[in-house]
Formats: C-alpha cells, sequence, structure tokens
C-alpha cells in the first residue's frame, strides 16, 4: 500500500435476481458539453472487460444523443452479455470517485464510451438492453495502475488509487 | 443549481445507490424483472418497461435525473458480461 494512495470503498450486487452478487463502485458522471452535469451512477468493475462504458440505460435517462456521438474507427461494435453494442466515444468527459475520506477525485479517461444497442430500437426492451450495467473495464483500471482489493466470501471490495 | 445543492443531490442519490445494493435480495424478490426508481430508501415507481418508467416519473413531475434507477432484471437474464 502506497501512503499516499486513495481508497474507494466498492460493494456487491447481483446483476439479476438470484444471480451471485459482483462487484460495483459508485462514481459520478459529468460530461457538460451534453449538459451532464453530475450524474451519480454504480458501475459494474469487470476485469473481464477490456473497455470502460457508460451503459444505454444512463445514457437514455441523460438524455445523450447517440446520433451525435462518433463511432471508434478501431472497434466496429462489441459483444456484451450476449448483445451487440455500437462503442460511441465521449470527449472531456470526467468520471469522479469518492474515496473513503470523502473526498472527490476527478478523472478524464478516454475512451470512455457510450453503449448504443446495435439493433433497432423497437427491439431494445425486448432484448434486454437497458439491463446492462455501467462498466470499469481492464483499460481504466490499467491506465490508472488501480489496485483490486476484494474477498466476495467476506463482501470486501475497494479499489486503490495511487496517489 | 449551486455546488452544494449539487453536492447534497450527489450524496443522495448515492445513498439509494447503496439501499439498492444492500436490499437487492428482498427487492428482487418483490420487484424480479421491473426496472425500478428510488427516491430517499424508497421505490418511487416502478415499470418492467424502462421507457414506460421515464414517461410514468415524468407525469409525476420527478426528473429522471433526480432518482437513481435500477434494473431488477429476472433469473432469465443471466448472463456473463
Amino acid at each position: 500500500m502506497h501512503p499516499l494512495s486513495w481508497f474507494v470503498k466498492g460493494f456487491y450486487k447481483s446483476i439479476s435476481s438470484g444471480a451471485e452478487p459482483s462487484p460495483y463502485v459508485k462514481f459520478t458522471f459529468r460530461w457538460p458539453q451534453y449538459r451532464v452535469w453530475a450524474a451519480p451512477l454504480d458501475a459494474l468493475v469487470d476485469s473481464g472487460s477490456p473497455y470502460t462504458a457508460i451503459a444505454t440505460r444512463d445514457a437514455e435517462r441523460y438524455q445523450i444523443p447517440f446520433s451525435k456521438l462518433e463511432r471508434d474507427s478501431k472497434i466496429s461494435s462489441i459483444g456484451l452479455g450476449g448483445l451487440n453494442v455500437v462503442p460511441r466515444l465521449t470527449s472531456n468527459a470526467e468520471l469522479v470517485f469518492t474515496d473513503e475520506e470523502a473526498k472527490r477525485h476527478q478523472i478524464k479517461y478516454e475512451p470512455l464510451y457510450i453503449l448504443e444497442p446495435n439493433f433497432p430500437r423497437t427491439l431494445w426492451k425486448e432484448r434486454g438492453a437497458y439491463r446492462l450495467p455501467n462498466i470499469i473495464g481492464m483499460d481504466l483500471l490499467r491506465s490508472q495502475r488501480v489496485r483490486v482489493h476484494m474477498n466476495p466470501s467476506l463482501s470486501e471490495f475497494t479499489l486503490e488509487f495511487p496517489g | 443549481m449551486e455546488i452544494k445543492d449539487f453536492e447534497k443531490e450527489i450524496t443522495r442519490i448515492e445513498s439509494d445507490i447503496d439501499w439498492v445494493a444492500k436490499n437487492f435480495e428482498q427487492i428482487s424478490h418483490e420487484h424480479e424483472g421491473k426496472y425500478i426508481a428510488v427516491k430517499e430508501s424508497h421505490i418511487v415507481a416502478e415499470s418492467d418497461d424502462f421507457e414506460e418508467l421515464l414517461r410514468m416519473l415524468e407525469g409525476r413531475g420527478i426528473d429522471p435525473r433526480s432518482v437513481h434507477i435500477d434494473s431488477i432484471a429476472p433469473r432469465s437474464f443471466a448472463c456473463i458480461l
């Protein structure tokens, strides 16, 4: 443990009813360009995901216009939970984490994706597109040099950010 | 909205995120398959249709951005992400 590290306490929650709980953290998403001044959200911390993304449900709720966002020329689509989504790019968006001492830390991270289902909107409900969670992926964990401390059997989960 | 009001709002919604996580088992027992809107540790609206939930909130004068909205996915939604 580094003396200047700051810690974000996570929690466990099931992705679906009856499922084993998965690790989550809270954060606040800020994207003033699209009038998202402060959106307190939770995200699945997914070491199986190479990408960090804001889910369709929250993008829709905060009225982020998918069609105005650029596609990533390197990634045409992503498979997520059996669905195919288009990763749309944000720019100058921020993730704000609150540490265990209630201090807020802003991280400008790119690429941060907004997930748009890659099928007609009329099928979003039926296929469960709004069920997908926000995701903190390996890209963010690696670039921010985050250490993950977890003990699922004791419901312990903490992210350690270097100072 | 001033910064201190934002702070208060963020803290309140974060408490509701914690409340859902802490009570997920009971909530999923009672609201399986729904999308829920939570404010001050109470479920203020629910629907099995997310877009319908947004319309319900707006109809009651509640800004969907001012509450925590969560998915209580049904068992049949079990997936590996």
